[in-house]
């Protein structure tokens, strides 16, 4: 009945007894007991993760999101509502709380993934390809409590998706250790990810889960506030404040969609109003949002002197032979008010972007590179 | 009397052993010797730092390039294995969250026992620990005990309560990353203030753009050794250039076995294609941004025959196609290997980073395409001015125009 899903919830809340004294005497005796107070650290969620999608969880601290994730890796028990995951679940909870730190790289390797099923005849080359992932080398047969917390962050999340596994929750990893290191953790889930492992991803990190969820919730105080797609989803959690907009701004005749021609000459005109007498700059980038895919500024211009008097302008940007592929685009306008921070901007992270839609013939590549080509004699020097 | 901190050649050796076993045969063998154990790991190598009053110092470094065991030698934790330290001023740190922070008492009641740790008075408490409760946001869980705190929550508490019992030297490990967006720009203000009072900061993180933010003075550590120290931004950028190139260059092993020729089908071939820019043949595969941009491409083959295409692709490092064309190799080529395709680009505008080129040979058919032959070679683009901001996939000129109205 669910064979689309690899793990949901329904109706789950978890309430923690706030105990203030823990000792043998209070809790048998003490009338603190009837009153301790309770926590509600979770209030009625429902989440549902589809096979091969992982779902992102953004949250402030303390809102909730590592008890569910939790709840969810079956490490706690919901007070209410149920849990079903449907395949083996890999969790990589808050980095390294379960080891024990006299066991080597290996050892502990060896230990997760006996306990995952690995089989010993393959157990040889998974651990080559832990070793090398890790990048331990020689500290990887040394006891992880020689371990600095980077590399141990390293050896847990490379045994922890060494393994091709059907569902992973994944807290905050993806943010640990150096640039170098996410970048070979990101190739890595998303490689698991095409291979169809499911998963569910807590992080403050909005960038992570634009480039790997299609849908997130944002949880605040124990219930989710939002649930849909994760650009809106980042929106709704950055809470950017909206610009205010008095000393320069565009004015509302502004459209919120463009439209162009892949390969042709685009114009975008921008009605700019300057109110405070000063310096206004404008810009603009197009940006290409693909929600699960990835994020990226595809265009960005330099920033243009706009005018230094109050007064109604119109800014035209022309891209000649515009290089993008057929599609929608983000497009972003920025206007600077260099002695005052109230100036204008438009852009999807504050929930006003504008969209661009490029018509045009279809391309098999990214962008729409202008070229020339031609027949030439070899003997051309 | 004032604030300082000295590093005086100061290393740290630690011995390693892989078993409890091994440590102790180890121990047997050599405790009659001065010979030290076999494994040895040499965490910090030979450092010599001066710090002063007012300074804010962030360390920069790989994972394992002796950061943390600097800093735990600088508060005392652990001792150099030579070398000497100084320190005049109080050290307060934030190391490994939540250490110190006892788990059985409510977080108000920690505030107190941390600042009774440092010296201060119960009524010194008091009178900050308002500020402190607030600066937390940890409203009515400040009366919790702490064990039920969540991560960022001890760290909020640890931060706050260390920082406003008016630290004389402080040190913070990788704390700042913990909090939340908001929070991370509360703390910084705050270890701002700190330094302006004339205190020593000293900071280790991952995060760029903190150190950037915070410091005023930045070391970079690599294998236990300071190998650059100056101005936090030129120190950033440095690393940043060193961890991209060590990157780039273990991408370009793994496309080293891509690149090259290979024929599958006898008599199909195509040479390694001509970079040119401008009229200048180029002798490294290094192309300057908005510069002009060809790519000659010779093939041989039997026949002429319209059945057969020629494929270039563009792909960046990360597998994404920039720039893919099927030319008729009837068109553009001779058997004869006099003609060849040349691909102009006016204006490359690529942002800066390396790419790989791969031509093919193959049938025009659209299913199953039968590749005769094929060629990778890789390029790089570089550019001497970078755009304010973010890094576009590219750097497209906009003209911008401005009329009255």
């Amino acid at each position: 009945m669910h064979s689309n899903l690899a793990l949901y919830c329904s109706g789950v809340s978890k309430t923690f007894y706030i105990q203030r004294k823990l000792n043998l005497w209070s809790i048998l005796f003490s009338q603190e007991q009837k009153s301790s107070q309770l926590f509600q650290a979770l209030h009625d969620i429902s989440l549902e993760v589809p096979r091969g999608k992982i779902i992102g969880i953004l949250g402030r601290n303390g809102a909730g999101k590592s008890t569910l994730l939790r709840l969810l890796g079956n490490i706690y028990t919901p007070t209410r509502g149920n849990v079903e995951a449907f395949g083996i679940i890999a969790g990589l909870f808050e980095l390294g709380g379960t080891s024990n730190p006299n066991l080597t790289g290996r050892e502990y390797a060896i230990r997760y993934l006996r306990y995952m099923g690995v089989l010993t005849k393959n157990l040889a080359s998974v651990l080559d390809e832990i070793k090398d992932f890790s990048e331990l080398a020689e500290a990887f047969d040394q006891r992880i409590r020689t371990y600095s917390s980077g590399m141990a962050a390293r050896l847990y999340f490379a045994v922890a998706t060494a393994y091709q596994h059907d569902i992973y929750l994944i807290d905050e990893i993806l943010s640990v250790g150096d640039e170098h290191f996410q970048a070979k953790c990101w190739r890595r889930m998303r490689t698991r990810l095409l291979n169809g492992a499911s998963g569910v991803l807590v992080t403050h990190d909005w960038v992570a889960i634009l480039n790997l969820c299609e849908t997130a919730c944002v949880i605040e105080d124990g219930t989710f506030s939002y649930v849909g797609p994760s650009d809106k989803a980042v929106v709704s959690y950055l809470q950017l404040p909206k610009p205010i907009a008095t000393a320069a701004r565009f004015t509302t005749e502004l459209q919120d969609e463009y439209r162009a021609r892949s390969g042709e000459t685009m114009h975008i005109k921008v009605p700019v109003e300057i109110v405070e007498p000063g310096s206004v700059f404008c810009f603009l980038s197009i940006e290409v949002l693909n929600i699960g895919i990835g994020w990226e500024i595809i265009i960005l211009s330099d920033q243009k002197l706009v005018h230094d008097l109050p007064g109604h302008y119109e800014v035209t940007f022309e891209i000649a032979n515009l290089p993008l592929i057929p599609g929608t685009y983000s497009l972003n306008l920025f206007l600077k008010h260099s002695t005052s921070d109230k100036g204008d901007t438009r852009s999807w992270t504050y929930g006003n972007g504008l969209r661009l839609i490029v018509d045009g013939e279809m391309s098999n590549s990214a962008v729409r590179i202008p070229f020339i080509a031609r027949t030439v004699s070899r003997e051309v020097k | 009397m004032s604030y300082y901190v000295e590093l005086n050649a100061v290393s740290k050796i630690f011995s390693v052993g892989s078993s409890v076993i091994e440590d102790f045969t180890n121990a047997m063998k050599h405790h009659d010797t001065k010979e030290k154990y076999s494994k040895e790991k040499v965490a910090v190598n030979q450092v010599t730092l001066k710090l002063h009053e007012g300074e804010c110092l962030g360390i920069i470094g790989r994972n394992g390039a002796g950061k943390s065991t600097l800093l735990r030698m600088i508060t005392g934790i652990t001792k150099p294995t030579s070398g000497k330290i100084h320190v005049n001023g109080k050290v307060t740190s934030i190391l490994t969250l939540g250490i110190g922070l006892r788990e059985e008492l409510s977080g108000r009641e920690n505030i107190y026992v941390d600042g009774e740790i440092n010296g201060k008075s119960r009524a010194e408490v008091d009178k900050v620990i308002d500020e402190v409760i607030a600066f937390a946001e940890l409203d009515k869980f400040i009366d919790y005990p702490l064990r039920t705190y969540s991560t960022g929550m001890k760290a909020r508490l640890a931060f706050s309560m260390i920082t406003y019992i008016d630290p004389e030297i402080l040190i913070i490990d990788e704390t700042l990353s913990v909090g939340d967006a908001l929070f991370s720009a509360k703390a910084t203000a705050r270890i701002l203030e700190i330094c302006k009072r004339g205190k020593i900061v000293i900071l280790v993180s991952h995060g760029m753009s903190a150190i950037n933010d915070i410091c005023n003075r930045c070391i970079y550590l690599k294998d236990g050794s300071v190998i650059m120290d100056g101005r936090p931004e030129a120190v950033t950028k440095a690393y940043i250039d060193e961890v991209k190139s060590e990157d780039e260059a273990a991408l370009m092993v793994r496309f080293g076995s891509h690149v090259g020729n290979q024929t599958l089908v006898p008599g199909y071939m195509i040479e390694k294609p001509v970079m040119l820019t401008g009229e200048t043949l180029l002798k490294a595969i290094r192309i300057e941004s908005a510069q002009k941009f060809l790519i000659r491409i010779v093939a041989k083959f039997p026949y002429e025959t319209n059945d057969l295409m020629c494929c270039v692709r563009i792909i960046r490092l990360d597998e994404l196609i920039l720039f893919q064309r099927d030319f008729n190799v009837v068109d553009y080529f001779s058997s004869s290997g006099e003609h060849c395709l040349e691909l102009e680009f006016p204006i490359l505008h690529l942002r800066p980073a390396v790419y790989r080129l791969d031509v093919e040979l193959r049938e025009r058919s659209v299913v199953n395409k039968l590749i005769y032959a094929r060629s990778s070679s890789i390029f790089e683009v570089y550019s001497l001015s970078r755009p304010a901001g973010g890094q576009p996939m590219l750097y497209y000129p906009v003209s911008i125009k401005v009329n009255l109205i």
